[in-house]
């Protein structure tokens, strides 16, 4: 709402980066023991945090208008 | 999960660095959510609307006394008109100024009714949406956590792995067996 970057934008390059680094340390792990972690570990908080930015970005929009309109 | 199935303690402290910057990140984007939420309700409720119920009571005033100028300049006009005095000849300099201070009042009034409908609209619509943001935060924080934790054991168990498999031969010079 100031001009600088929303915070559903600012989840959503921090969820980005966490993969990208994730994707990162492919080659030091035994499969099975990599996608056990993803499952159990990491794409459950992908899901919140997915769902996070559509509520955070929603919720932005929102206040932007009343302010639009209020103000 | 075993720790042997790695290979690398080093990329496994890095990433394990990193999740603590993702979540950092996601608690401070997702507790600005929540204090955006308050501030603008703030800004609406505590500002805004005590700002234009002010404006509303003095533009109010303005229209009330510019409605009785008007009238008396009306009630002037009406007895000239009658051939009772050579008083003023038009209204219409008090008439216009009367509705400019009534366009006023009416623009101060649909502030208000904007600003308390959107209050409204924030308590039933946006209220839920930053409690799930909450919610998700609160989320993220304890699976991290849990995350962070693995990671860690895991890390301990390389390091543990990797110590027993050092030879004795490959000891430096003098070091302590």
């Amino acid at each position: 709402m100031s001009g600088s970057m929303g915070n559903d934008a600012m989840l959503q390059r921090a969820l980005a980066d966490l993969w990208h680094h994730w994707h990162a340390t492919e080659s030091v792990w035994h499969d099975d023991a990599r996608d056990l972690f993803a499952r159990q570990r990491l794409d459950p908080m992908d899901d919140h945090a997915r769902q996070a930015i559509k509520a955070a970005s929603q919720l932005e929009a929102l206040l932007a208008q009343a302010l639009r309109q209020c103000q | 999960m075993a720790g042997a199935n790695l290979t690398d303690p080093a990329v496994l402290g890095a990433f394990r660095q990193r999740m603590g910057e993702f979540l950092r990140d996601s608690h401070t984007a997702l507790g600005g959510v929540v204090s955006q939420f308050h501030a603008v309700e703030d800004l609406l409720q505590g500002e805004l609307l005590v700002h234009w119920k002010g404006q509303l009571r003095r533009r109010e005033e303005a229209y009330t006394d510019a409605r009785l100028r008007y009238l008396a300049a009306r009630a002037e006009v009406d007895q000239n008109s009658r051939g009772r005095g050579g008083g003023k000849q038009s209204c219409d300099e008090e008439r216009m100024e009367m509705q400019k201070t009534q366009r006023r009042r009416d623009e101060a009034e649909e502030r208000i009714k904007a600003i308390q409908q959107w209050l409204h609209r924030l308590r039933q619509d946006a209220s839920p949406i930053m409690i799930q943001c909450r919610n998700h935060d609160l989320a993220i924080s304890e699976l991290g956590a849990q995350a962070m934790q693995a990671l860690e054991r895991m890390a301990v168990s390389v390091e543990a792995y990797h110590d027993v498999r050092v030879p004795p031969s490959s000891q430096p010079p003098g070091a302590l067996p």
